[in-house]
């Protein structure tokens, strides 16, 4: 797992369009990365990458929207500013209930577009930083043997030892033993840890 | 004479009337002789018994009868009647006196009264007596003239006593003088020892009558005197002389008639009696006289008709009745007669005979005529009916003696309905029959000439109308007398209907010619002008004497004018039926009169090429209004470019913003780069370069819709059909980017040109795009793509295509798709294509759509290719 800076991904067939807006982005200190089509795209991308799209709504071929389906379906979960003409407010509001988080309209202003991008990628961070912690947490969960697995369980319910033991039917001690097996194997300094560790791996379970 | 108690004498003939009176009964009766004369004796006497003395043959007298006076007061009369019988008739003489008689003095009373009475009688019955009686003394002056001398004579007895006798009988005194007047009486008294002779006599008027006189001599009383008696004889001179005219007459008639008459007893020898003409009939001789009738009937009647005589012989016997029978006989010479007998055969009472009489009719030449008659008669009905005209003969009142069939059928009547009835009655309608009727009296009665051709309307049976040229002639009789009219018709009813019904057809030709709303003209083979109506003047401002034998090509404007028609010629050849053309005409004050003008050839009778008829119809008025139709329809075409326009508005927008995007966002970027002092100079540039670039790119999508949109004229130049798809291409991306569609273009290498006008076919293409864009846009369909392509089909044209792969046209739309105002967008006009399609026709091109086998519509614009010029 790398850490890598968080790319704005420009998907617009006009070319000035995309090449002014990469330098735009730029010239902000962003980094962005130009697609001329979403097919493009779609075959370039490298899942390790984060980062947001600049997306075109309106484009031969794939149009913006269906990329953002395909993204769906695909469990990518790159956050998308659309790029809209004046006559496009209805697809923008479709677009947006189907989760994408914002979108400007052309041609804009520079701020707005570059406030929006950061925002986008700091979000794209965060939610890259998330998953990297939740695949680690979910290795460890892995890791676990299935007792110490059902230990664990019960241990984040906020049940006692003892009453873990009588529930699993073994000694007290045992679990004790299991227990701090997890805690180890977790690398939970604390309940509270391996509590919000749980929730973590549980998101998505 | 001696006046009487009143003693009346009647003579009566057979039958009862009276013939002759006496003075007597005018002064018994009262009655005037003339109103007796030939009356019935009942007149005056009637029987109180109701017998009458008279019924009784035997003389005899009868007292008591009852005498009438014209005053109706009666008198009992003695009648005394005596029968006389003599060859003039029997008659009867009654002598009536009153009943009561006066009674005498004694014998010499007595004597006297018988004397008187005696006389009395004698006097009456001179009176009464028919005869006239003279009696004379020794010499000869008359004594006595009775009642029926005053009349034969027209003396009355007063005037002619004491005259000669003789004066009475010129004849007989002739030559002899007064004195020897009693020798004549002597010698006629002689003479007439003999019976009664005849004699002229004379009247008191001078005229002679002839008489039958006997003349007697008696001496009474110791004085002679004659009495002569005189008969009128003239009715039997009359009747005899008229019975031997009558007898002549029948004898010449017979010989006329070939009729002869006999008389025959049979079985008898005596000769019976045959008229000459039987003789000269059966050919033998009168002298020779007849054989008996058996024998006779052998020798003459011919062995063949012998059964048939017999029967009808036979049959007349038994039934009675006229014997009518026709047969031929045989002369001595052989030669064979037909004849007719008509007899009567009745028996003789207590004999064992008959008597035959009857006439014998040779009918030899009559049979011959009337056969020959027949014939001719059969023959000529045959002629009458056969022959085609009416023959029509009439009398002198125009009384129909003769009709034949073709007569009959064309007047629709039987012969026996017209036969005898006059013919203007029938046939001529009453406001014409007088005019006809003296017409035909005038030429009749030579006042007027008969024209060989007459023509008259006759009305048929059902009431038709039937026009007929009458022929006639006079019909004479055999003293050359007009005695009527002969006449043969010709229904010419037909003709005269068809000239009629030509004269009206000439007419409304005629009128049609002169008043037909565009101009005629008709022109001879040269081009000569022979007529022209009146909108044909009036279309080229000229009167029509200017016009006529003027040369119609002359009136052509210059520039239309020809020197060689190839129509013309044809026309004329009679390879086509009618030439159409196109020519400015001149007026004559200059200006153009745009005319379309049609000729046709018209031929004669005879099929050889007459003349030309040539219409003119004025299109000026239409041409203006045809430019006018253009010049709307251009405007209109630039109100559809609009509106194309205003459908790509969207597109524009899309288009434009994306240039003006770039630019602003270049723009920022170099900002930002100078606010973090990070910019290079070298970077500047090629950033203001790029910006420029777009700033062009936004300029020439402007630059491209004005002209597009640009009011102009039509302006059709060889185009680079290329050249053409490239504008397309990039006014229509705008649009088909903008709505998420690509569009392809797939063009031939080598294009020809076309000749079009570069702006109208861009409209065209994009009208198509933009269907295309419209059917495709509210699709689910993945992938969406209009390919515009371009090929050359043949040598001469060329294809454009635009397909998309959409839904394609429903069937139920395809039939309307190009028609004006059929559209199946929400707010779309409808004209588009129907602009389009115009637009493409009228470069000469064709608009069509099928279906793309891939799914979806393409539409094909074919056009014209520019001959490409040699050199």
């Amino acid at each position: 797992m790398s850490y890598t800076d968080p790319i704005a991904f420009i998907v617009d067939d006009d070319e000035a369009v995309r090449d002014s807006l990469a330098l735009l982005l730029k010239a902000s200190g962003l980094a962005s990365r130009c697609y001329s089509s979403a097919e493009d795209f779609l075959a370039n991308f490298d899942q390790s990458e984060y980062g947001c799209l600049v997306l075109d709504i309106r484009m031969p071929g794939m149009g913006g929207l269906e990329l953002q389906s395909v993204l769906q379906q695909r469990n990518i979960a790159l956050p998308i500013i659309f790029i809209t003409a004046h006559g496009d407010i209805p697809m923008a509001v479709e677009a947006v209930r189907h989760g994408a988080v914002d979108f400007i309209q052309k041609p804009f202003d520079d701020q707005t577009l570059v406030t929006k991008v950061s925002e986008a990628l700091n979000a794209s961070t965060h939610q890259h930083e998330e998953e990297l912690e939740r695949n680690e947490v979910r290795r460890r969960v892995e890791s676990l043997t299935a007792r110490e697995r059902q230990v664990m369980t019960q241990v984040v319910q906020g049940k006692a030892n003892k009453v873990i033991a009588s529930d699993l039917g073994v000694s007290q001690r045992t679990v004790e033993i299991h227990r701090s097996r997890v805690m180890e194997k977790m690398q939970a300094a604390s309940l509270a840890q391996l509590v919000r560790m749980v929730l973590i791996a549980e998101a998505d379970i | 004479m001696p006046e009487s108690t009143a003693t009346a004498v009647l003579s009566l003939d057979d039958g009862n009337q009276i013939v002759g009176l006496s003075h007597g009964l005018e002064s018994l009766l009262g009655w005037p002789a003339d109103e007796l004369l030939g009356e019935p004796v009942g007149k005056i006497l009637a029987d109180p018994t109701g017998n009458h003395p008279l019924n009784d043959p035997q003389s005899g007298h009868a007292n008591g009868l009852t005498g009438l006076r014209p005053d109706g007061v009666t008198l009992s009369l003695d009648v005394e009647a005596r029968h006389w019988e003599t060859d003039q008739g029997n008659f009867l003489t009654l002598t009536m006196s009153p009943t009561a008689s006066a009674s005498g003095d004694g014998p010499a009373a007595d004597a006297l009264a018988k004397a008187r009475s005696a006389e009395e009688r004698f006097d009456a019955l001179l009176d009464a007596s028919p005869d006239g009686i003279v009696v004379t003394d020794r010499a000869g002056a008359v004594e006595i003239f009775n009642a029926a001398a005053e009349r034969l004579f027209g003396f009355r007895e007063e005037e002619f006593i004491g005259h000669p006798l003789l004066e009475l009988l010129p004849s007989l005194t002739r030559d002899v003088d007064e004195g020897a007047f009693t020798h004549v009486l002597e010698r006629l008294e002689r003479d007439f020892a003999n019976g009664p002779r005849e004699c002229q006599a004379t009247r008191k008027d001078g005229s002679s009558f002839p008489v039958e006189l006997s003349v007697g001599q008696t001496s009474g009383a110791g004085s002679d005197c004659f009495i002569a008696v005189f008969r009128d004889v003239t009715r039997r001179h009359t009747a005899a002389a008229a019975l031997a005219r009558s007898e002549a007459n029948l004898r010449m008639s017979q010989a006329l008639a070939h009729l002869g008459s006999f008389e025959a007893v049979y079985p008898s020898d005596d000769d019976g009696y045959f008229s000459d003409e039987i003789f000269r009939i059966t050919g033998r001789d009168p002298a020779a006289g007849m054989p008996p009738l058996d024998q006779l009937m052998d020798e003459l009647i011919h062995p063949a008709d012998r059964d048939d005589v017999a029967q009808a012989i036979t049959a007349s016997i038994q039934q009675g009745g006229l014997l009518q029978m026709a047969y031929r006989i045989r002369r001595p010479d052989g030669a064979i007669r037909h004849v007719k007998t008509a007899a009567r055969i009745s028996p003789i009472l207590t004999t064992d005979t008959w008597r035959v009489s009857g006439t014998v009719l040779d009918v030899t030449d009559t049979h011959k005529i009337e056969a020959a008659l027949r014939l001719e008669r059969d023959r000529a009905e045959t002629y009458l009916n056969l022959v085609g005209v009416m023959i029509v003969a009439l009398d002198k009142q125009g009384n129909i003696k003769l009709i034949n069939r073709e007569g009959l059928e064309t007047l629709g009547y039987a012969e026996d309905q017209v036969i005898g009835r006059n013919f203007f009655q029938l046939f001529v309608r009453p406001e014409q029959r007088e005019a006809t009727l003296e017409r035909f009296r005038d030429s009749l009665e030579g006042h007027q000439a008969i024209s060989p051709l007459q023509v008259g309307w006759l009305m048929t049976r059902d009431g038709d109308r039937r026009l007929v040229e009458w022929r006639n002639q006079f019909l004479r009789d055999a003293s050359g007398t007009v005695v009527g009219m002969l006449g043969a018709g010709q229904d010419v009813t037909g003709q005269h209907r068809t000239s009629a019904q030509l004269k009206e057809a000439e007419e409304e030709l005629r009128l049609t010619f002169r008043h037909a709303p565009i101009g005629m003209a008709t022109v001879d083979l040269a081009g000569n002008i022979l007529s022209v109506n009146q909108s044909l003047c009036a279309m080229l401002d000229c009167a029509e004497e200017e016009l006529l034998g003027a040369l119609l090509e002359d009136l052509v404007h210059p520039e239309d004018q020809l020197e060689q028609d190839a129509l013309r010629d044809r026309l004329l050849a009679g390879e086509i039926e009618y030439l159409r053309d196109e020519k400015r005409y001149v007026r004559s004050d200059g200006t153009i009169v745009y005319g379309v003008v049609r000729c046709s050839l018209v031929h004669d009778s005879r099929d050889r090429p007459l003349m030309i008829v040539a219409q003119i119809v004025d299109r000026t008025e239409q041409m203006l209004a045809e430019t006018e139709v253009r010049q709307h329809r251009e405007r209109l075409v630039h109100v559809s470019r609009l509106g194309t326009m205003g459908e790509m508005a969207a597109g524009i927008a899309h288009e434009l913003n994306q240039p003006l995007t770039a630019i602003s966002n270049y723009a920022q970027a170099c900002q930002r780069l100078l606010d973090r002092s990070a910019l290079e100079p070298d970077e500047l540039k090629t950033i203001l370069s790029k910006i420029n670039a777009q700033a062009k790119r936004a300029g020439q999508v402007i630059h491209g819709l004005r002209s597009f949109v640009k009011e102009r004229n039509v302006e059709r130049r060889p185009i680079d059909v290329k050249q053409l798809l490239a504008d397309v291409m990039m006014l229509a991306e705008m649009d088909t980017r903008s709505h998420g569609m690509g569009l392809t273009l797939e063009a031939e290498t080598v294009l020809p040109r076309v000749q079009a006008d570069p702006i109208q076919l861009q409209q065209v293409l994009l009208n198509l795009i933009r269907n295309a864009v419209d059917a495709m846009k509210d699709t689910a369909q993945r992938e969406k793509v209009i390919v515009m392509s371009a090929r050359a089909t043949s040598d001469d044209e060329v294809e454009l295509t635009v397909i998309d792969n959409g839904p394609g046209v429903a069937l139920e739309h395809r039939p309307q798709l190009l028609n004006p105002f059929f559209t199946t967008k929400e707010d779309g006009l409808g004209i588009g294509l129907s602009f389009s399609r115009s637009i493409v026709e009228a470069h000469g091109g064709r608009l069509h759509f099928d279906d793309n086998p891939d799914g979806g519509t393409a539409f094909h614009v074919t056009l014209p290719t520019v001959p490409e010029q040699d050199g």
